[in-house]
């Protein structure tokens, strides 16, 4: 492909290698980008008619205008790009954010024009990534709700690509979906032993715990903590990893977590206060507090039916990745559920912990994602990494009004592991599943490669 | 609303909760209007990775358009109003409350009970009418004009134990009770915002009245300070869903302080969020000093209590104790990142009180006492130079 240097918004265009007006290849170096905007200079000259240099001009005051009011107006929908690609480069674009251009006094040239050639001086301030100028699809179906895990492939790109649209919908029998967590992760050390379900009755029980079927429940039992000699708070039971993983792989767990409880009351009475803590088997020092939360059946009877609760945020392993020193030994990585009884007479009734990548999180609350009805929910991330989330309903159609964080938002270079979990209004059904459609753009610092 | 609050903070503290938040806003001033006459007293939420990291609640707004600044707060409503008069028989009274119930279904009730001396019945009464007239609903007040200032909303947010201090204290009826009793009754029956989350049990024996009007939280932190039997120390505060928890501190480290960064977990390298960094103990594990503190009541002499977090925009955290000030913390930064930027040898400003500063830069303490936190730390900050010049560059 031919080298391109241009700046459009679909419609007006104006090509810095034309005869008429064209770069002068000397006066341009590329900038370094960090994650800062970049100011791209250029020298220009200018074969070209002083009417047809006026318009020239004019026209990029008016891209310049629009890249300004896209950036400062949502409302705006037409941005400005600069395209550039290297001899044999393929097409790449980057979002410009503001401009000026000034017309150099040097020799004959000057802003009064009639020399019958002139100098300008161009700068574009642009995005600090290159992106493709066309989207790359991904998509999934079947994911589980309760932790379901996606390996998604190497993208292209020296960057995160950008999510421009991720669409969740049902796939599996009809039911409402409301509430959605999905985090992206790095490779890293591995993602095939990388277990996201950690079953509450895999580990050791404490105070007041004992294992009990439950056809509700993951894997058909729980722990039912029953509080009957100690209503304060006490630790109830603990998971390791190797309670879960049982084969090897140990390091395939390095990563942020955003950890998810599936638990339920037993009477609208009751009343609990839950600590998360993190560790490791064997430690003396005891586990260490990551999250205190209040859980009330009495303010919410839905707590009655098993749903998905955050409890916290982990770092697996705490102390850091580093050499490799940790790999086998995270096997031994805990995870502990201490609670207190505040008020009633019930149970707790806890299932299993859920992990997804917290790394890059995005959760969704009041969505309507239901196949059967038409029903998803998308989530966008413009040019200017303005984030937005809508969802679909059968009856009102798209609509705006959903709770929604998107964090560290992108998709991992390498690939990585897409993790899902997702609850109905007040409970969590078990074996449901989501689709999931979406569309990337691999983003570059300076080169396009592929 | 993320990307829109300019500068951001939070602070949290022991006894209280989530404490204070604000941001300010800018944008068109039709749009900042409407912030300022219809979010007050609304409800606010940070969230910090996936999980709830500190609520409150809007409680005062200045908006500033063309030069002039107006503040609507919650501080200033008082929508019941009562008054305690000594009338011209010198016989105490206390008059019939006067309420706004449009202002309380809006707002919550928040209560004043006036004072007054030489007052008959009429006028006492008249005085309270006029009282809840002008403070009843949360009007715009003009601060200030002041030309060329910048169009902006600045919005102050306050946690749910704010609320604490809405109503006088009513639960008492004269009888001894457990201190953990009446720590509940009052959460229940006069703060209309919170709810009794964890009250730990504690038999100390108190006589539940007060004799002159105390406000609800007030009267909460005094019982707090009580501690218990076995001379615990207690603590108070409001957390997520509004639930108060009232427990005995653990001297248990919660941090871990090490090269000025903090770790949720003894041998971790991975930094806490800052956003959910809460007060309690935080172990230095950088103080050249490790053995068992048999006095005071933490267990190491490396321990030190944390009273307030306040995490700033930046993300940078600021630890403070009963001891430490503003100012100092600030500097102390301040000096940590020159270095680290200079690669300099390091020399920190000593921790401690104030006394040596002020002293050696010829100011009276009770000058000292009203300045700024920004010219007080412009003072230290001038008082090290002169230190460091005195002595030539060394320790």
């Amino acid at each position: 492909m031919a080298q391109t240097l241009k700046i459009t918004d679909g419609t007006t265009e104006i090509d810095f290698l034309a005869s008429t007006l064209f770069a002068v290849g000397e006066g341009w170096q590329s900038a370094e980008s960090g994650l800062e905007p970049v100011w791209e200079t250029f020298d220009l000259a200018g074969n070209i008619t002083d009417a047809n240099l006026r318009t020239a001009q004019s026209n990029l005051e008016k891209l310049f205008r629009q890249a300004r009011r896209y950036i400062d107006n949502p409302v705006e929908n037409n941005p400005v790009w600069l395209y550039f690609s290297s001899e044999g480069e393929s097409a790449k674009r980057a979002l410009v954010l503001d401009g000026s251009s000034r017309i150099s006094a040097s020799g004959r040239s000057s802003p009064l024009l009639g020399a019958g050639g002139t100098l300008m001086s161009l700068a574009i301030k642009r995005a600090p990534f290159y992106e493709n100028t066309s989207g790359t699809a991904i998509a999934n179906s079947g994911v589980s709700t309760l932790g379901g895990s996606w390996a998604v492939g190497s993208a292209s790109g020296d960057v995160d690509s950008r999510i421009s649209e991720l669409k969740v919908t049902t796939s599996a029998t009809v039911v409402t979906l409301t509430e959605l967590w999905v985090g992206l992760r790095d490779v890293r050390n591995g993602t095939t032993g990388f277990i996201s379900v950690w079953e509450a009755e895999a580990g050791v029980n404490d105070v007041d715990a004992a294992d009990a079927a439950d056809a509700g429940a993951s894997g058909g039992n729980r722990v039912t903590i029953s509080f009957a000699t100690v209503a304060g708070m006490a630790q109830r039971f603990s998971v390791r990893w190797f309670d879960v993983q049982t084969v090897g792989n140990w390091d395939d767990l390095a990563g942020d977590y955003l950890v998810l409880g599936r638990f339920k009351l037993d009477a609208i009475t009751t009343e609990v206060r839950m600590q998360l803590r993190s560790g490791w088997a064997g430690s003396t020092l005891g586990a260490d507090v990551v999250s205190d939360v209040y859980f009330s059946a009495v303010d919410d009877n839905t707590l009655t039916n098993y749903q998905l609760h955050p409890l916290g945020r982990v770092s697996i392993p705490p102390t850091g990745n580093r050499d490799g020193v940790m790999n086998t030994n995270l096997k031994n990585y805990m995870m502990q559920i201490h609670a207190e009884r505040l008020s009633g007479s019930g149970a707790l009734h806890f299932d299993c912990l859920a992990l997804v990548p917290a790394e890059r999180l995005a959760y969704i609350n009041y969505g309507n994602i239901n196949a059967a009805s038409g029903g998803y929910v998308g989530m966008y991330s413009g040019p200017d990494d303005l984030e937005y989330a809508v969802m679909n309903t059968a009856t009102a159609g798209l609509i705006g009004q959903v709770e929604f964080l998107l964090e560290n938002w992108g998709y991992p270079v390498g690939g990585g592991l897409l993790v899902v979990a997702a609850q109905e209004n007040g409970s969590h059904t078990l074996n449901k599943t989501v689709d999931l459609a979406g569309t990337i753009y691999p983003r570059w610092r300076l080169y396009r490669t592929s | 609303m993320t990307r829109r609050a300019l500068g951001y903070r939070h602070a949290n503290r022991d006894q209280g909760g989530f404490w204070l938040a604000d941001f300010s806003l800018q944008g068109p001033s039709a749009e900042l209007a409407q912030w300022f006459y219809e979010r007050l007293g609304f409800h606010f939420e940070e969230w910090s990775g996936g999980v709830l990291s500190w609520e409150g609640m809007i409680y005062e707004m200045a908006l500033t358009v063309g030069g002039t600044t107006r503040v609507r707060s919650l501080d200033k409503l008082f929508d019941h109003v009562r008054t305690t008069y000594i009338d011209n028989n010198n016989v105490v009274q206390t008059s019939a409350a006067a309420e706004i119930q449009a202002s309380q279904d809006r707002y919550g009730r928040r209560e004043e009970i006036l004072f007054l001396d030489g007052y008959t019945q009429q006028a006492a009464e008249a005085r309270r009418d006029r009282h809840l007239a002008e403070f009843g609903w949360p009007t715009a007040r003009t601060a200030g004009v002041l030309s060329g200032q910048a169009e902006q909303l600045e919005v102050q947010i306050c946690g749910y134990g704010f609320t604490g201090n809405w109503r006088y204290e009513s639960a008492g009826d004269g009888t001894t009770d457990n201190l953990s009793d009446w720590v509940g009754e009052i959460i229940a029956a006069d703060c209309e915002f919170l709810q009794v989350g964890s009250v730990a049990a504690n038999t100390y024996q108190v006589k539940k009245e007060t004799p002159t009007p105390q406000r609800a939280w007030d009267v909460l932190k005094e019982l707090a300070k009580l501690g218990d039997a076995g001379e615990s120390l207690y603590r108070l505060y409001v957390g997520q869903g509004r639930r108060v928890t009232y427990e005995a501190i653990s001297t248990t480290p919660r941090y871990y302080l090490r090269k000025g960064k903090l770790y949720g977990s003894a041998g971790g390298s991975v930094e806490v969020d800052p956003w959910q960094v809460q007060p309690g103990v935080v172990r230095d594990l950088d103080y050249p000093i490790s053995k068992r503190a048999y006095q005071g009541w933490l267990e190491d002499e490396r321990d030190f209590y944390v009273h307030e977090v306040e995490v700033l925009s930046d993300g940078s955290v600021a630890l403070k104790t009963d001891e430490f000030e503003e100012g100092e913390i600030l500097a102390n930064q301040q000096e940590y990142e020159l270095r680290q930027r200079a690669g300099a040898a390091t020399q920190v400003l000593p921790k401690g009180g104030n006394r040596h500063v002020y002293e050696h830069m010829g100011i009276k303490r009770k000058d000292w006492v009203l300045m700024s936190r920004e010219e007080k730390l412009a003072i230290k900050m001038a008082w090290w130079q002169k230190r460091k010049a005195r002595r030539g560059g060394r320790r």
